[in-house]
């Protein structure tokens, strides 16, 4: 095994899980593996693609993270690889699918599965191995953002003796019997990473108004090291934030998904490259960010849900470096996260009135639910079925609560939420030990206004000269 | 003042309180719309067409009321009223570019962007420009180009400082332009980045960028000529319109372009008269004086219309010519 892992992607050695998922997966069993991002998820695919011989697939939900992937794996050398989504052009599309049979490494988005030229195209290939990545979105947001994700399923039941590897950073155990089932998953060899590590502490801070909260950050971030991720879940929030840091020049960004994708590109790059401090970001910025040392992550406000957290504090620390994960907390939280989990659901009155044929006002993800619903249930199994994930949502809800007002262990409620047990004791959580805020680095010196230092010629030459 | 302020109150200015305020927005927006592109023509608008198609309209409105509170203009049920006019210096050309300057920009950023890791020996990166066509588009200029030796760069390096030399350029343009390309370790800024350097708003630092990217294309030397491949409009004329306009630049007059294409004279007077409307600048001196434009538009004022019928029986001129003269104002 090491010598093919030398031989086709130039590795040394692997890393946790993966040669167990390689091996399986060459024995041709369906896998789900829980892998941490940026820990090497997507050599479980590119190995067992290049031993194999044969084209692989990969399912992808986020279009960006697709393309991030992609350049990916150009950048390591592996060339025969292709996105193909939404972002082509007829023309491209036509290309693309014309000369797929070249390619060993296809990507594509669970809406191009459902269109027929692309499905029929795919059936041609020799194909080895179906991977589904961010597998959670099944479940996570399956049911109300990506119908078309459900709609997998079938196509998969289809697809007979290919194996299939379900990939996800976080997942809990009903998400996991989630992607069994919607995936038609038999009887797979699951693989845990284990989600306690010891680099990565949780911090949590209550405040009386949100606007202490705002105010904290300021002082801290002026006081303490990054680089680090704020996550807040307004859009305005986020430039008002980056402003407040910026006033006292800090190198500090906001970070949301009305930014053009230039300027979203441009961001990342100067926080990989360091010239940011602080991102000041929507739940929106992460995804295909590799920064191995980010030193604190933030959560203004919760996120909808513990999966969503792990995810976003989990890219501290991928160095292997100690980091702060800190949660602010203040009274009416509670609000705010029902209503950012349950923001895009429809409501009762919606259902009825969508299947009664009126006129309605609704969200894009509400109509791509109702229409999805309308196409596939009757009108008492659409209203079953909302009331069940309103059920769930309030039980996700309930989860991160449980970490907002716990007097024990933040790591234990973490860690058991998604069934594993905790092993960190030292310095675990806030609660646990006063001197988890002593890991935050303290500034060591103030910044100095940032400014154009070059006149264009000098930066000309320095671009390319 | 804010740039976009001006800019808007220059527009209101030329369209001499003959229009409503939401022409303006309709022209900034880039409208295909006959009221549109008239007005384009009338008031020789071309510089300013679809500078801003994602301009929203609480936006503009919020202009349109400031200009009103500091008592430049005065919104009534017709239109508007000018009680202070303004005229700025332009050097736009959005006839002919209509957004597709941008897809210049991010060809501009791509290619400095490789060269930039070649010269690093690096080709490991991110490319800036996540549209898949337009990294075909440079990854196949680059190869027509040789990009690995190293005078590809200088070349690049020496046009795209030439170019910057424009006098139309400021120092402030020419500096906007180079921090918003990235290059290996070093990336660009972002448009609240370049806006606060200058401290002016972001809509504002876009519409600069927008005018130093129209005179930067006035620069025709062989690389950047090559990134600037359809990205400029030329087909707002029909076919058979666009052969007698080539031959009228060749020097040929109106009875030799009809007698060589075997076209009735009037039908090469109806193409005169599209291409008075749509080539900024065509000059309608050859085929009317500037007194009977002058006569034209005030009868029309007159007489409140803008029937030809009409106006002929009035004015007694040879349709053709009222025709032209209605494609243009103060002329």
């Amino acid at each position: 095994m090491l010598h093919h892992l030398k031989h086709y992607l130039g590795y040394n050695e692997f890393r946790p899980g993966q040669q167990e998922v390689v091996e399986a997966l060459l024995q041709g069993k369906d896998v789900l593996a829980l892998l941490p991002t940026g820990m090497g998820k997507s050599l479980c695919y590119q190995l067992t693609g290049k031993m194999m011989q044969r084209t692989v697939l990969i399912i992808s939900p986020l279009l960006s993270l697709m393309q991030d992937q992609v350049e990916q794996m150009k950048k390591m050398g592996i060339k025969r690889v292709i996105a193909l989504n939404s972002f082509l052009t007829r023309m491209e599309k036509q290309q693309a699918l014309q000369q797929l049979s070249q390619y060993e490494f296809i990507f594509t988005s669970p809406e191009m599965l459902q269109q027929g030229d692309v499905k029929e195209r795919l059936t041609q290939l020799n194909i080895g191995l179906i991977t589904i990545d961010e597998a959670h979105c099944i479940s996570q947001w399956g049911y109300d953002f990506r119908p078309d994700y459900l709609r997998l399923g079938k196509w998969l039941k289809s697809q007979k003796n290919i194996p299939i590897l379900a990939l996800s950073a976080t997942a809990t155990y009903e998400v996991m019997d989630d992607i069994k089932k919607v995936l038609h998953m038999t009887s797979p060899f699951v693989y845990l990473h284990n989600m306690d590590r010891k680099e990565l502490h949780f911090s949590r801070k209550w405040f009386n108004t949100t606007d202490e909260k705002v105010r904290w950050i300021k002082e801290h971030v002026m006081q303490t090291m990054g680089p680090g991720i704020i996550y807040t879940p307004s859009r305005r929030k986020t430039e008002e934030i980056a402003r407040l840091l910026q006033d006292v020049h800090i190198q500090a960004a906001a970070y949301h998904a009305g930014l053009e994708s230039h300027d979203r590109q441009l961001i990342q790059a100067q926080f990989i490259a360091n010239e940011l401090e602080w991102i000041v970001a929507t739940s929106a910025f992460g995804m295909g960010v590799h920064k191995p040392n980010i030193r604190q992550v933030i959560h203004e406000t919760m996120s909808p849900s513990l999966a969503h957290y792990m995810q976003e504090a989990g890219r501290a620390a991928r160095d292997g470096q100690d980091a702060v994960a800190t949660l602010l907390c203040a009274p009416g939280d509670d609000e705010i996260i029902r209503f950012l989990a349950l923001d895009d659901l429809p409501t009762k009155n919606m259902v009825t009135d969508f299947y009664a044929g009126r006129q309605l006002e609704l969200s894009e993800t509400q109509l791509r639910v109702l229409t999805y619903w309308y196409s596939e249930w009757s009108y008492d199994e659409a209203i079953q079925k909302l009331k069940e994930l309103i059920t769930q949502k309030m039980t996700a809800i309930r989860a991160t609560q449980d970490v907002l007002y716990t007097d024990e262990c933040m790591r234990v409620l973490l860690m058991s939420h998604f069934g594993q047990s905790k092993q960190v004791e030292e310095l675990c959580c806030s609660l646990c030990s006063d001197a988890v805020d002593n890991l935050i680095k303290v500034r060591k010196w103030m910044p100095l206004p940032q400014q154009m230092k070059l006149n264009w010629q000098e930066r000309l030459d320095k671009l390319l000269n | 003042m804010s740039m976009f302020k001006q800019l808007v109150h220059h527009i209101l200015t030329k369209l001499q309180q003959e229009r409503t305020v939401s022409s303006v927005y309709h022209l900034l927006k880039g409208k295909k719309s006959g009221q549109t592109l008239e007005d384009v023509g009338m008031y020789q608008l071309h510089a300013f067409y679809h500078l801003l198609p994602k301009l929203k309209r609480s936006v503009y409105d919020e202009v349109i009321v400031a200009l009103e509170q500091e008592h430049k203009i005065q919104r009534t049920e017709q239109g508007y009223i000018l009680h202070e006019p303004y005229e700025g210096h332009y050097h736009f050309n959005g006839w002919i570019y209509r957004g597709k300057e941008h897809l210049f920009f991010e060809r501009c950023v791509l290619v400095t962007q490789t060269l930039s890791h070649v010269k690093a020996q690096d080709m490991h990166f991110t490319p800036m420009v996540k549209s898949i066509t337009t990294q075909q588009f440079v990854k196949q200029f680059l190869q027509a180009e040789h990009y690995h030796d190293n005078q590809l760069t200088t070349r690049w390096l020496t046009e795209l400082k030439q170019a910057l030399q424009h006098a139309d350029l400021t120092e402030m343009m020419r500096v906007s332009f180079v921090y918003r390309l990235s290059g290996h370790a070093l990336p660009g800024y972002t448009w609240q980045q370049l806006a606060d350097a200058q401290k002016m708003s972001v809509l504002d630092m876009q519409i600069i960028f927008i005018e130093s990217l129209h005179i930067m294309m006035q620069a025709k030397t062989p690389l950047l000529l090559a990134l600037q491949k359809d990205c400029i409009t030329s087909n707002f004329l029909t076919v058979s319109s666009r052969q007698t306009y080539e031959m009228l630049q060749l020097g040929y007059t109106l009875e030799q372009i009809s007698q060589q294409r075997s076209l009735k004279i009037n039908t090469i007077q109806d193409h005169i008269v599209e291409i008075a409307r749509n080539v900024p600048g065509f000059s309608l001196q050859p085929y009317v004086q500037a007194d009977t434009v002058r006569q034209v538009w005030e009868a029309v004022n007159a007489y409140q219309t803008f029937k030809l019928k009409t106006l002929q029986e009035i004015l007694q001129l040879p349709y053709f010519e009222l025709k032209l003269a209605l494609t243009r104002k103060g002329e």
